[in-house]
């Protein structure tokens, strides 16, 4: 029985593996203001143009309140509001990247979505220690590709870090 | 066994465990059956019996398959005694249908890990210890069975006593030897360790967890036959007990002498290892010691350890009761409370097929009604259109109460729990209660199945506790002396009705009043004008308890206002009915369904948020003289001679909007048990059923929404918790 045990544990690593390969190292970047941002594409699950959405009392100003994905009522936030950046009417080009971070599905609201971009870990540098206030907290990185640079966001820190609130 | 696919085998494990908690839910309650057709009739049910050995056998031939060693020992163990009861006709003692039960409880614990972790390793030693008991049951019992009645209690004493002689047919093994010092010595050290605690707060209750390693210690010793071991854990174990009933000071002399007690049982563990006999040659002078140390005298008698022997065992066997009861009651108890835990399992639920069949054709029926509405959109005339949609609306209302008829299961689990904390209680204070289970089959939501075990564990607790009198008490008062608890669910106009009833002593209402002054959540005097409803209520109160004593069943002020909670949570009431000296009844009110309620819509600014029907009294345009305005700012209307408070909606949401003026807008009364207020909204929507759905857990708990619905256009809208709400401002 041990040996079946082990057998099912080989299988479901090489399936994990497998599945993480595709993914590796890709991130899907978009823009906010001037900068193009990047998160983990390990986390994003569907990018949705944006809809009415519901407020909700009591909430962080960067929580914008509530919306409907078919069927299923998930919260969305304001990534420009998350990082104390001045708040911007919604256009046509305003996208929900719907993300899901430790069973919670979230909506992101970028200013448009730019690109699936594929950076290896060796051209990726810790954030910049010395930020302005302490928004540093919620990168993964700065993310070199060759025509600049990319601002890699750690999405767990991104929806649950209470410091940065 | 063959070679399994790991995937089939991870598969098989999930539909083994379950099965095997279904089983052990089914199991339960007729092994309690079987005690009481014992009782009452004599004789042993041999269809209840079959019943059982099924049960375990069944257990123990999918527990092998899948290479549960432990699962499969404590079964087989199990079997063997029930097979016994099937070819003799033993009589089934409460110490046999504690032993299964406790056997069923174990496999439950075990079941959670296989369930995790697919094997059942690391619970070798306690299974070992339920077998060991099982075989001690199986051998009393054959031994009994060789020497029909009259010497029953004989044959198992000299198995106790006889470590050399080869009487009996007990083997004491020196892995047995081995095991038992191990245990012991833990045993020393865990109750060393609780007496040091006590030392430091001498004011706090110590841990019945004390008292039970000194008393599986006396058992163990019992078992071994050895009687020095046996009696100094006995000692301890009298000492221990009237500190805990307070009937004995729990000074430094006590602790000294418990401490003495247990150093003398770790010198005596130590000869017993080294194979050395007596265990303990200076057992006279301890006793004495103690006897003198703490004034008890006779607690030695002369010393003469045989004669003693015989008290200790027959005294041994009542406590043994209360011992082996104690982890029994509290367990299932636990369980219930940690309910948060149990719903962190895979959930799975039994659905009849034919609703699953329904529900296929009604998808089916709906693709066709899809498919007419696609083509006559292009096109074709408005009536044929209008028909479309009209078919269109009617597959898909029925699919969704087939949907919704998914989530409906039976109570009959849920009930059959309440068999076994019934007996568990009733033994533990000394009652004699029946417990009746009434529509068990009445279909609730899941939802409701989830919420309802803590209320009626509570309620059940507080019926045998309080409610059923002790069997003179009845007598004295001409009721019989069992006494009856019913629980019984129904149907009723698009509610459950869950009730529960006893025919004890009933509530008293001076007393609740008293109590109610006491604990202040009423004033002095206000209680003697109070309706009898409201009176009842207050039982319902945080902190409120009218136990005269505090016992370790009910009574410590928790648990009603848990009623309370959890009924509301479902949308509920209670509702209490008494009787003086006739019993009470508690009547639980819970709409069919939680998943859907019948809700008004309403609208600030662009916010639409939604409010339970349930919870609104009425809504009206108000007239400028209704309206009164107080010095500090708040707004009052006068309603039909009554003054209620105005709470502008979009102040609390912080919404902006035009309309401000209290006459401009609309005003909606909205109660909640007594209390009632108006709310400010700009307009009514309309009212439509809304399938309710929980806030996205990221959001955590926001005040005053209880949840979210989605409305016909496919936007979000708030669900207002206006108890929540009343209660917050």
């Amino acid at each position: 029985m041990l040996s079946e045990n082990e057998m099912l544990d080989v299988d479901l690593l090489d399936e994990d593996e497998e599945e993480e390969d595709t993914q590796q190292d890709k991130f899907l970047t978009f823009f906010i203001g001037k900068e193009e941002y990047g998160i983990d594409i390990k986390h994003v699950t569907e990018i949705i143009g944006v809809q009415k959405v519901t407020e909700v009392p009591d909430m962080p100003n960067y929580i914008k309140g509530v919306i409907n994905l078919r069927g299923k009522v998930i919260p969305v936030m304001d990534v420009r509001l998350r990082f104390g950046m001045e708040e911007r009417d919604y256009d046509d080009r305003t996208c929900i990247i719907v993300i899901n971070v430790e069973e919670q599905a979230v909506g992101l609201i970028v200013d448009r979505v730019s690109e699936v971009l594929d950076i290896p870990p060796s051209d990726i540098e810790p954030p910049p220690q010395l930020q302005r206030g302490n928004k540093g907290r919620l990168l993964l990185g700065m993310g070199k590709v060759d025509d600049g640079v990319k601002i890699l966001l750690d999405a767990q820190k991104l929806l649950f870090d209470e410091e940065g609130k | 066994m063959g070679y399994m696919e790991p995937e089939t085998r991870q598969e098989m494990i999930r539909d083994f465990v379950n099965e095997s908690r279904e089983l052990l839910d089914e199991v339960e309650p007729q092994i309690i059956e079987l005690e009481q057709r014992v009782s009452s009739a004599g004789i042993i049910d041999e269809r209840l019996l079959n019943g059982i050995f099924r049960l375990f056998h069944t257990l123990k031939g999918s527990a092998s398959f899948l290479d549960l060693q432990v699962i499969t020992n404590v079964t087989h163990k199990a079997e063997t005694l029930l097979e016994i009861f099937r070819n003799s006709q033993v009589i089934v003692t409460s110490q046999h249908v504690d032993l299964l039960c406790r056997a069923a409880d174990f496999i439950r614990m075990v079941l959670d890990q296989v369930e995790q972790e697919a094997h059942d390793r690391g619970f070798e030693d306690a299974a070992q210890s339920i077998i060991d008991d099982l075989v001690e049951a199986i051998s009393s019992v054959d031994l009994e069975h060789k020497h029909p009645a009259g010497e029953e209690q004989k044959p198992q004493e000299n198995g106790n006593v006889s470590v050399g002689e080869e009487e009996g047919d007990m083997e004491i093994t020196t892995d047995i030897i081995k095991r038992f010092v191990e245990e012991a010595m833990d045993f020393c050290e865990e109750a060393e360790t609780a007496i040091l605690a006590l030392e430091k707060s001498p004011d706090a209750i110590p841990a019945r967890d004390t008292l039970r390693v000194f008393h599986s210690l006396k058992g163990n010793a019992a078992f071994l036959g050895l009687p020095g071991i046996e009696k100094v854990s006995h000692l301890a174990e009298s000492i221990l007990d009237g500190v805990i009933a307070k009937e004995r000071k729990c000074d430094g002399v006590t602790i000294t002498v418990l401490l003495t007690l247990i150093d003398s049982l770790r010198s005596g563990i130590r000869r017993v290892e080294e194979g050395q006999f007596p265990e303990l040659p200076d057992l006279p002078q301890l006793i004495q010691f103690v006897e003198q140390a703490l004034d008890m005298p006779g607690i030695g008698g002369t010393g003469d350890v045989d004669g003693e022997q015989e008290e200790v065992s027959s005294e041994g066997f009542s406590q043994k009761q209360d011992g082996d009861e104690k982890p029994m009651s509290d367990q299932p108890v636990s369980n219930y409370q940690n309910s948060d835990k149990i719903q962190h399992r895979s959930q799975f639920i039994r659905v009849d097929t034919d609703k699953l069949d329904q529900l296929l054709d009604l998808v089916g029926e709906l693709v066709i009604a899809e498919a007419m509405v696609a083509s006559h959109s292009l096109g074709s005339g408005y009536d044929q259109m209008g028909k479309a949609v009209r078919q269109l609306d009617k597959v898909t209302r029925e699919m969704q109460e087939v949907a919704l008829s998914l989530r409906m299961v039976p109570l009959t689990t849920t009930f059959r729990k309440m068999v076994r904390l019934v007996r568990d209680l009733a033994k533990k204070e000394n009652k004699q209660v029946e417990l009746e289970i009434r529509g068990a089959e009445t279909e609730v939501d899941k939802t409701v199945i989830e919420h309802i075990s803590d209320p009626l564990v509570h309620l059940i607790r507080n019926a045998v506790d309080h409610g059923i009198e002790a069997p003179a008490e009845r007598k004295a008062a001409g009721k019989p002396e069992v006494g009856r608890v019913i629980i019984e669910a129904r149907h009723s106009t698009g509610e459950v009705w869950i009730i529960v009833q006893d025919d004890g002593r009933g509530l008293d209402r001076e007393e609740i009043i008293r109590k109610g002054v006491e604990k202040g959540i009423i004033t002095d005097g206000q209680g003697e004008n109070l309706p009898d409803e409201d009176v009842w209520q207050l039982i319902f109160e945080p902190g409120f308890s009218t136990a005269k004593e505090v016992s370790d069943v009910s009574g410590r002020g928790v648990g009603m206002d848990v009623v309370r909670e959890n009924v509301e949570k479902m949308n509920g009431r209670i509702e209490v009915y008494n009787r003086p000296g006739c019993g009470t009844t508690f009547l639980i009110r819970i709409p069919l369904t939680l998943a859907i309620i019948e809700g008004m819509i309403i609208k600030v600014g662009e916010s639409r948020y939604t409010i339970p029907i349930g919870s609104i009294k009425e809504s009206f345009k108000p007239l400028p003289s209704m309206i009164t305005h107080t010095p500090d700012g708040l707004e009052v209307v006068q309603l039909r001679g009554k003054l209620l408070p105005v709470l502008r909606l979009h102040e609390i949401y912080d919404i902006e909007t035009s309309c401000q003026k209290l006459t401009e807008g609309i005003l909606i009364a909205v109660q909640n048990n007594e209390q009632m207020i108006c709310l400010f909204v700009d307009e009514l929507v309309g009212q439509q059923q809304i399938v309710i759905k929980g806030l996205p857990g990221y959001l955590e708990h926001v005040q005053g929404i209880s949840g979210c619905a989605i409305l016909s256009d496919g936007s979000v809208s708030l669900i207002m918790d206006i108890a929540g709400l009343l209660q917050s401002i």
